[in-house]
């Protein structure tokens, strides 16, 4: 895995981007599924997540993961997404079409998964946050570095989303 | 279901990779270009309306044998607006993505209340020097000796106008500004309450 200097030529952008979602694509449809309800709006959720790490690219200094940074950026424009407006739509709809996400609906998926997902959108955004890095087994470290919290609140703050979580899965579900 | 299952059932979801070829991202850079160069133009289009009324009024003023100061205080009047509100739009650029959560969301609500902000004055920094400067215009070209339906008409479109430009200003501060800024607020609220109460 490549990681980027301060200063990046574009054509070097480029193929880093194409290796880090190639790497990374799965953060986007997880956050992209957990943040937005329907098909459509997962589609712009996501191609706005795209679009904020090909612009962001070039302040990656290597100092975090790859795929914490990648969290980040994704997590940031998750909570502050609103759906697009039609403008907007007309110039991403044709560059970042379904086809990047060709596996979307390949294999079919455990059904549990998806009344996780629905839990999981019930919850408040912060929440929805921290659940999805806690899931995806991040060290308090990397949920501290991402959300800003320190280490410390980052404990209490998972304990209180958990719970929350756990109310909206079905019973016989616990977390 | 226990926790260890649900990482599980999360762990083994198909992460359908994103598969980029280098004219997909092509692609995608001309797409983002093309946007920030929209953005670009229609900033250009305003700057360039305005500067076409100011070319007229200042062409207006030189074609005169006498100098009308009413009218060149019209003119400087009309350059306001869109000064003021260029340099306000460079003092708050926008908020960077890879920021931690909590600071992306300060940032954010930071741009939202400086555009409410922005919007609930615009009657002092866009709509005011307009009205200045159509009333200077019509007190330096004597229009109230054309008569009552003239003066009505005349003064009858600035109200419409200046009350036409303050209602849209105000409905997109509460039907769009307003709640994203409750949203912002909400999820950096949620987020730092439970840390402080720790």
């Amino acid at each position: 895995m490549r990681n980027l200097d301060q200063s990046v030529a574009r054509s070097d952008a480029s193929s880093v981007f194409t290796e880090w979602l190639q790497e990374h694509g799965g953060i986007l449809m997880k956050v992209g599924r957990a943040f937005a309800l329907n098909h459509e709006d997962q589609r712009d959720l996501r191609q706005q997540m795209q679009l904020q790490i090909w612009r962001s690219l070039e302040s990656y200094s290597g100092q975090a993961k790859v795929s914490t940074w990648i969290y980040r950026v994704c997590l940031n424009t998750a909570l502050s997404w609103q759906r697009s407006e039609q403008r907007r739509r007309f110039f991403f709809a044709k560059a970042t079409e379904a086809d990047l996400f060709p596996n979307e609906k390949a294999t079919p998926e455990d059904p549990r998964l998806a009344i996780l997902y629905g839990a999981i959108q019930r919850l408040a955004p912060a929440d929805r946050a921290l659940v999805l890095l806690q899931l995806e087994e991040r060290s308090y470290r990397d949920i501290a570095e991402i959300s800003g919290l320190t280490e410390s609140n980052v404990g209490v703050r998972l304990q209180r989303s958990r719970k929350k979580l756990a109310a909206y899965l079905p019973k016989e579900a616990s977390v | 279901m226990t926790n260890d299952e649900l990482k599980d059932i999360w762990a083994r979801q198909s992460e359908g990779g994103v598969i980029l070829t280098p004219e997909k991202v092509w692609r995608l850079a001309r797409a983002s270009e093309r946007f920030e160069r929209t953005i670009f133009w229609r900033d250009a289009r305003e700057w360039i309306a305005t500067l076409v009324v100011e070319g007229f009024l200042f062409a207006f003023i030189l074609s005169q044998a006498t100098v009308h100061w009413l009218l060149v205080g019209a003119a400087i009047l009309v350059c306001l607006p869109t000064t003021y509100a260029t340099l306000l739009r460079r003092k708050r650029p926008d908020p960077n993505s890879y920021r931690s959560l909590t600071d992306h969301l300060r940032e954010s609500i930071a741009r939202v209340q400086h555009q409410i902000g922005l919007l609930g004055s615009v009657h002092w920094w866009y709509l005011a020097p307009l009205a200045l400067s159509m009333l200077l215009v019509f007190v330096d070209r004597r229009q109230w000796e054309r008569g009552l339906a003239h003066t009505l008409f005349f003064v009858g479109f600035g109200i419409i106008l200046y009350a036409g430009i303050w209602k849209l200003n105000q409905h997109a501060v509460r039907t769009e500004l307003v709640p994203r800024l409750r949203k912002l607020e909400g999820t950096l609220g949620e987020l730092e309450s439970d840390s402080q109460d720790s």
